[in-house]
């Protein structure tokens, strides 16, 4: 099973790593960063803080949108090109398909973080002069690649139901709902009728609450959330993806070519 | 012993009232060359589909050496190319072969050795460096049956395995082809190209819009017409006239 | 040449020409729009949506979008935020909505805001920032001072300085600035003890010496108040200065160290107050 796994992520892997959006989404990450040099110096004193944000904000899109353009393809490509056909009667398992592709985006994606990463850090240290708050930077960056770790599995998903453009949106829309999950709260905490405040709570409950993992805003004053707290959010996110795992694995295995 | 069975197969889409496949019941024996013949749209490559598990049948049974398609031990003894096989461009047609190899397990050793052998049998020993984009569609064919060699098949599933080819293609496809009979395999394949068909086949069965109209040997579906693409026409022409 | 040909080469140059036509009228038509805005007075648009908004759409990003609004703030600022019903403080609750830890807005809203648009606008957002960043003894220390400063609210002024004075590291300055709020809020007897204490406990002699002046004058102010007693208890009503004090002979000349503050006598109650 391992090598299985191993031969679809290494394919997977090297797959999207010739994607050109991808080179493209870097690009504009690194934009992101060099543009906080200059906004930096017009931000009245702020320039750490505007350094430290701006780059955080760029790695995490970076991930975001190598998700959303990269990711939705993932499956589809393979069944509009008809890849799988060659694949799949092979003696694999579709669940292993998902689990190489998964390991494969999220291994591209690594790399780019780390690259990002590196570049940023290189910044930070040249305008700080001091490594000490590399630690809190590098954790959230850390948690936000879990983030996406999940994200990849929710595209995934919707890669194996539908079109390109339609799984980069609903996982879009995912990214969006998930990040406003305190909206949904206040909803709950507010809305007096319990018909309403049911069906809300169902849906906060059910859609993944990403907001834990933004750990950003925090770490930029040194905030680092507890060692529980981070555990938490581990569990969540083994938990939530286990549960998009195997729900795409009963809607690929379903699928018919 | 039928290496390969369906029983009384059905395969309805939805959204389409007719079925593509319609009460399919045929077998093939142990190291038989079984070609399935009829005209575009005539099921065939669904046929085939279920057969190597890409698809499953809406009611019958499809039986492999003895078990379902969508088992990994099937699979595991069986080989498909597909029509138009498709592959990663980017990739060379040796690192495709690894990567197929890959998926069966095979230790590096071997499946170098069988890389090689396979390169050289398809004729495609100077090409296994090059990029598959770059590769003519009589290259593709080649290589989407070496992938299908990779693990030493049982049964070989192969959809026009002959499109595509010149002449001088096909001719080597088909000598591949009488090795592998020679050597035990049971082979399954779709083919326009009757006259090859002719040479190498054990048995043949027509379909026609998803119906089993003729099952038989070469000599007993060929009859009394010419040759063997005289009988498929008629055949054809005749089922359609009943229908009627 | 054939007809045909002929045709085409005048269709040719027919589109040629269209082409320069087009090309001319808009970029005319471009320059005559510019020219008539340039003419025209703009009135001020600014389209800044509500913070609550904000926050809710940033999706992740409110640091990111805390820091774009800022550096828009900024820019805001030097272009038309000291202009009457500008919106700064828009601008800063933006800011702080979306990153209640951001020190630095709040501290520029204290400055500016008071003077420029309101002190409750500032008070609004300070008291975001005391929430949120409790080790800041600034926040609540400008806007005392600017209670102070420009209203006169001793009673709000005390109450931010107070709460500044309990936040780490709190510089000693902050004490004395509540000793000094203290009497010139009109409540000696609490003002002169809070100087008492901190003439005792100051390791900074300046401090102590100003502490020792602060607590003569209010030597002197009690006095003052005695002698407005007698005055009330003679005249039947409180007098309206120290100058009425001096004719009726309860008070030779104006105390020395008083030349520099203005002492107001509240006709009702006899209070004084020193500014």
């Amino acid at each position: 099973m391992k090598n299985r796994i191993l031969a679809i992520a290494i394919n997977a892997f090297k797959e999207s790593m010739r994607d050109r959006i991808l080179f493209a989404v870097l690009l504009f990450a690194l934009f992101i960063i060099a543009s906080s040099l200059f906004l930096g110096t017009i931000s009245f004193d702020q320039e750490q803080k505007i350094i430290k944000d701006f780059g955080l904000t760029a790695i995490f899109l970076l991930q975001i949108f190598i998700i959303v353009f990269v990711g939705a393809n993932l499956v589809y490509k393979e069944v509009e090109r008809r890849t799988f056909f060659m694949i799949l009667p092979k003696p694999i398992n579709r669940a292993e398909v998902i689990v190489g592709k998964w390991l494969g985006l999220g291994t591209t994606i690594f790399l780019m973080t780390v690259l990002s990463s590196a570049i940023f850090f290189i910044i930070v240290g040249l305008k700080n002069g001091d490594a000490g708050g590399f630690g809190p930077l590098a954790l959230a960056i850390a948690v936000g690649y879990i983030e996406s770790l999940l994200l990849i599995m929710v595209s995934i998903l919707f890669s194996a139901l539908t079109s390109p453009v339609l799984a980069s949106v609903y996982t879009i829309s995912i990214f969006l709902i998930g990040h406003s999950s305190s909206l949904l709260l206040t909803i709950i905490q507010k809305e007096p009728n319990v018909i309403l405040k049911t069906a809300v709570s169902f849906l906060y409950y059910i859609f993944p609450n990403l907001e834990k993992f933004n750990i950003r805003n925090g770490v930029i004053y040194g905030v680092v959330p507890a060692t529980e707290q981070l555990w938490w959010i581990v569990v969540y996110a083994v938990a939530y993806g286990i549960v998009l795992f195997i729900a795409a694995k009963i809607i690929f295995e379903k699928r018919e070519f | 012993m039928a290496v390969i069975e369906l029983r009384d197969v059905t395969k309805k889409f939805s959204g389409i009232d007719a079925p593509v496949v319609n009460g399919l019941t045929l077998a093939v024996e142990k190291g038989h060359v079984f070609g399935f013949l009829g005209p575009n749209g005539a099921g065939k490559t669904t046929t085939m589909k279920m057969l190597v598990g890409l698809a499953r049948p809406t009611s019958g049974s499809v039986s492999v050496l003895g078990g379902m398609p969508q088992e990994r031990n099937t699979r595991e003894k069986i080989g498909f190319m597909p029509e138009n096989s498709a592959f990663y461009l980017y990739l060379s047609g040796k690192e495709f072969l690894s990567f197929v190899a890959d998926i069966f397990g095979l230790d590096a050793g071997i499946k170098n050795r069988r890389i090689a052998d396979l390169l050289r049998d398809v004729n495609l020993e100077q090409a296994g460096d090059i990029q598959i984009r770059k590769y003519s569609k009589g290259m593709g064919q080649r290589l989407g049956l070496a992938q299908a060699l990779i693990n030493d098949p049982e049964v070989l599933f192969l959809d026009e395995p002959l499109d595509g080819l010149d002449p001088l293609g096909r001719a080597e496809a088909k000598e591949i082809l009488m090795k592998l009979k020679n050597a035990g395999k049971t082979i399954f394949f779709n083919s326009h190209v009757l006259s090859d068909v002719e040479d190498i086949c054990d048995a043949v069965g027509i379909i026609d819009k998803g119906r089993l109209i003729k099952y038989g040997t070469v000599q007993n579906v060929r009859g009394n017409h010419p040759d063997l693409e005289d009988a498929f026409v008629n055949i054809i022409k005749e089922a359609r006239r009943y229908e009627k | 040449m054939k007809i045909s040909e002929a045709r085409k080469i005048i269709w040719r140059m027919a589109l040629f020409a269209c082409f320069i036509i087009a090309s001319g009228t808009f970029i005319y038509a471009q320059i005559a729009y510019n020219s008539l805005r340039a003419h025209r007075t703009q009135a001020r648009q600014v389209f800044l949506p509500s913070s609550d908004v904000v926050g809710l759409f940033s999706f992740g990003f409110k640091n990111f979008f805390a820091d774009m609004f800022w550096i828009q703030s900024i820019q805001y600022i030097v272009t038309e935020g000291l202009l009457k019903d500008s919106y700064m403080a828009e601008y800063f609750d933006i800011v702080t909505t979306l990153d209640p830890y951001f020190e630095y807005p709040y501290l520029v809203s204290n400055i500016l805001l008071p003077r420029y648009a309101t002190i409750q606008d500032a008070q609004r957002l300070s008291d975001r920032g005391i929430q949120f960043i409790p080790s800041s003894w600034q926040i609540p220390f400008y806007l005392g001072v600017q209670y102070h400063v420009v209203e006169r609210d001793y009673a709000n002024a005390l109450r931010y300085l107070r709460i500044a004075e309990k936040r780490p590291d709190a510089p000693p300055i902050i004490r004395s600035l509540i000793a000094s709020y203290t009497v010139r809020s009109g409540d000696i007897e609490s003002g002169k003890a809070l100087y008492e204490a901190l003439r005792d406990t100051s390791e900074n002699e300046y401090t102590r010496q100003v502490a020792d002046a602060w607590i003569r004058q209010i030597s002197i102010l009690e006095s003052l108040r005695a002698a407005t007693l007698l005055y009330k208890e003679r005249y039947g009503s409180y007098p309206a200065d120290m100058r009425a004090l001096i004719r009726a002979g309860f008070l030779d000349e104006v105390p020395e160290g008083l030349e520099n503050f203005t002492i107001s006598i509240d006709p009702v109650s006899g209070f004084i107050q020193m500014r």
